[in-house]
């Protein structure tokens, strides 16, 4: 008690903030110096670079051998090159099928999750696994089970007379498969969010919901949902980008090289483009084009969500 | 005082003490850079070989998976804190001798140390002597041949492949060994393009660039006709189609014996041995096309980077890794580039005819260089649609020819 009047006291009698001196300015930017040169070194500079890089030609070797083409790299992009429009079309996909589907299903998964239901931090656990495993560990697992010939699940299938469809050779097939264990991965980070939304949701609503009569499916979508609307726009924001940004899981069901290039375009994203151009075309001032583009991309796609965020997130 | 003396002498020993061997020998520490470990057992046998040898020169060995070794490579030489010496192969050798700046000529010191690479296979020289430099000491190199499952051609009273065989008998003989109620292709055709279409479509000279690789071919009709009978085999079931090639792998196929002849490289001969023995295993030349046979090769090799600053001591290391001695040990492990010392390897296997594999290597030659390199990814989108669709072929390949022309005028 006579520690708060004290406190209570002292703040009462408190004069502005006084300038502060020299010697603490310099401590200030000591402390944050470390993270600010990091992020100029290994994220701003090569943000800058590739920006310069996108209007030359450059094998990413020799400093010395690059030649600068204006506008070429983005002209050649938007008319000649024929893989753009599949990794436009693929990423696309892709992005607009995982991401709302993630979060739908890690609604479920964390409604269910967030009433002390028995053995419910198990779950969560498990839930959350995917996550902290490796992206190339988790895809050849994926690919073992899902094997037409040796797979698990062919196995299981095989129990109930059904035969297992060539998933992983066929392009078609291959873009669901990336897909499906997009979602599978997903839902544990999501999940953490929205079960932190859905804990701070007060009790009394579901309460006076019940005493009016609301049933389950009432309380669901007029107070549940409504009132974690700002996590899900965050998952949404967030899961657009790295949508757009995909490429381990591409990479290591498509990226051995020992593979037709039909399978390759199946599943061609947009990042795996770039990485395409810049380190086995070693046309890196292409690839910084359609990086260039892609952060376009993005950025217009992040501006247009939070444009329409007041048409559907409650902030209270 | 006199303690204090006693102290700084003793100090003063003891700095010496643990100085003096450094200096006393001399040596000189070489980083050496290689991917992968699957060389492990050669390089521990090379390096001890070499250490023993000579007591100047120390090498330090790094791995790097392959993904990430040429990145490595390309990024840490231009900056000066990459290795002095390294690994290199055949499919960058061209695009870092062009770039420059990455490697650098071993002809002065050759000529210097009066050393020459005439006893190496002229095809490997051709492929690394392109402007009358050498950047590179050959270590090992490869080639391709016809395996075949002798098990296969028994059970259907097959008479096995001859040197005589044109690719029309071989798939001719698949036809008849295919079993589909065993789960038996006769043969397997893959996308790939060194143990693909480049030496079947080479064999009838119909290859996508001119053989100066500037100019791009593709519309000739040979490729069409040759591609088609390729179409062909994969509808009657001769071969797999190429999801399961590509879900699978060839060689997995193989080494199940669901394959009766499928073409590989050398480098696969090791697995397939193993994992089928000399009773099942058979090995044969790749088949002929219109009159000649053709395989892809590759080599790698070692190299010394421009910017190191103990490139004397580098050479004695790399130098070393081209004198008999080395040459034998490393011709244990993988194909030699010296013919004279080839045939060590072949001892690996015996009851299996790997000699095909070196004889292979003088109507070899590397697949793409950099300027076709774009090119070669164009046309295996021609390949692919090819096998995979029911696309018109010459109309692909037209299709191809101009985005093949398109990258050649952006190139000039």
């Amino acid at each position: 008690m006579r520690m708060r009047n004290s406190a209570t006291r002292r703040a009462a009698r408190a004069k502005p903030v006084p300038a502060y001196r020299k010697k603490d300015w310099i401590a200030a930017y000591l402390f944050i110096a470390p993270m600010t040169l990091g992020i100029l070194v290994f994220v701003l500079l090569p943000i800058f670079f590739s920006v310069i890089l996108s209007f030359a030609k450059w094998d990413g070797l020799n400093l010395g051998n690059l030649q600068w083409v204006g506008l070429q790299n983005f002209r050649e992009l938007l008319t000649t090159d024929v893989k753009a429009g599949i990794e436009f079309r693929n990423t696309l996909f892709y992005t607009f099928i995982s991401v709302p589907l993630t979060i739908a299903v890690s609604c479920v998964v964390s409604v269910a999750l967030v009433r002390e239901v028995k053995y419910a931090s198990v779950f969560r656990c498990i839930y959350y696994l995917p996550n902290v495993t490796m992206p190339v560990a988790v895809a050849l697992v994926w690919a073992w089970m899902f094997n037409s010939q040796y797979g698990l699940i062919k196995q299981l299938l095989s129990y109930a007379g059904i035969v297992m469809p060539n998933v992983l050779g066929n392009p078609s097939n291959l873009m669901y498969m990336v897909i499906l264990v997009t979602v599978w991965k997903g839902i544990g980070a999501n999940m953490i969010i929205l079960i932190a939304g859905l804990q701070g949701i007060p009790q009394e609503y579901y309460e006076s919901a019940e005493i009016d009569g609301a049933d389950a499916m009432a309380r669901f979508f007029k107070i549940t949902l409504p009132l974690i609307t700002p996590s899900v726009f965050f998952l949404t924001v967030t899961g657009l980008m790295s949508g757009f940004k995909s490429f381990d899981l591409v990479y290591t069901f498509a990226g051995s090289g020992a593979i037709s290039t039909t399978l390759v375009d199946g599943v061609r994203t947009m990042v795996f483009g770039i990485y395409k151009s810049a380190f086995q075309d070693m046309r890196m001032g292409f690839a910084s084009a359609k990086a260039i583009a892609l952060f376009a991309m993005i950025m217009a796609v992040t501006l247009i969500q939070f444009g329409a965020q007041k048409r559907w997130v409650h902030y209270d | 005082m006199g303690k204090l003396v006693r102290i700084l002498s003793l100090a003063l020993v003891l700095t010496l003490a643990v100085a003096l061997p450094g200096s006393a020998s001399a040596k000189e520490t070489i980083q050496f850079y290689a991917w992968s470990s699957e060389q492990a057992a050669l390089y521990e046998e090379v390096l001890n070989l070499f250490h023993s040898t000579q007591d100047e020169v120390q090498v330090e060995l790094t791995w790097t998976p392959y993904e990430e070794y040429w990145t490595k490579l390309q990024t840490s030489i231009p900056a000066g804190n990459g290795p002095d010496a390294f690994v290199v192969s055949t499919s960058r050798y061209n695009i870092y001798r062009d770039a420059g700046g990455l490697m650098e000529n071993l002809s002065p010191y050759l000529e210097r140390d009066g050393l020459t690479l005439d006893h190496l296979d002229d095809s490997i020289l051709n492929m690394i002597d392109g402007d009358g430099s050498i950047y590179m000491i050959p270590k090992d190199c490869d080639s391709i041949g016809l395996f075949y499952n002798k098990g296969i051609f028994d059970a259907a009273g097959e008479p096995y492949p001859t040197a005589d065989w044109t690719w029309d008998d071989m798939f001719a003989a698949a036809q008849r060994l295919t079993n589909p109620n065993e789960g038996v292709w006769g043969c397997a055709i893959s996308t790939a393009d060194d143990t693909g279409y480049v030496p079947y479509l080479r064999s009838y000279d119909g290859y996508f660039v001119d053989p100066d690789r500037v100019t791009p071919t593709a519309t000739k009709p040979v490729i069409a006709e040759r591609l088609a009978i390729w179409r062909q085999l994969i509808r009657d079931g001769v071969s797999p189609d190429v999801p399961t090639v590509d879900e699978i792998g060839g060689d997995q196929l193989f080494i199940n014996g669901q394959i009766a002849l499928f073409v590989d490289g050398c480098w696969q001969l090791a697995p397939y041995y193993e994992a089928m023995t000399a009773d099942v295993l058979g090995l044969s030349p790749v088949p002929k096309g219109s009159d000649h046979r053709d395989s892809t090769s590759g080599s790698t090799g070692f190299s010394i980077s421009p910017t190191s600053t103990k490139k004397e001591a580098a050479w004695k290391f790399v130098s070393f890794l081209g004198t008999p001695e080395a040459i034998g040990v490393m011709a244990k492990y993988n194909l030699s580039p010296y013919p004279e010392y080839a045939v060590g390897w072949t001892e690996n296997f015996p009851g299996v005819d790997a000699q095909v594999l070196i004889d292979a290597i003088s109507y070899s030659s590397d697949p793409a260089d950099a300027e076709s390199r774009e090119m070669c990814m164009a046309f295996e989108d021609a390949v692919s649609r090819a096998l995979t669709t029911d696309e018109d072929i010459p109309t692909i390949l037209q299709d191809i020819q101009a985005q093949m022309e398109a990258i050649i005028n952006r190139a000039n």
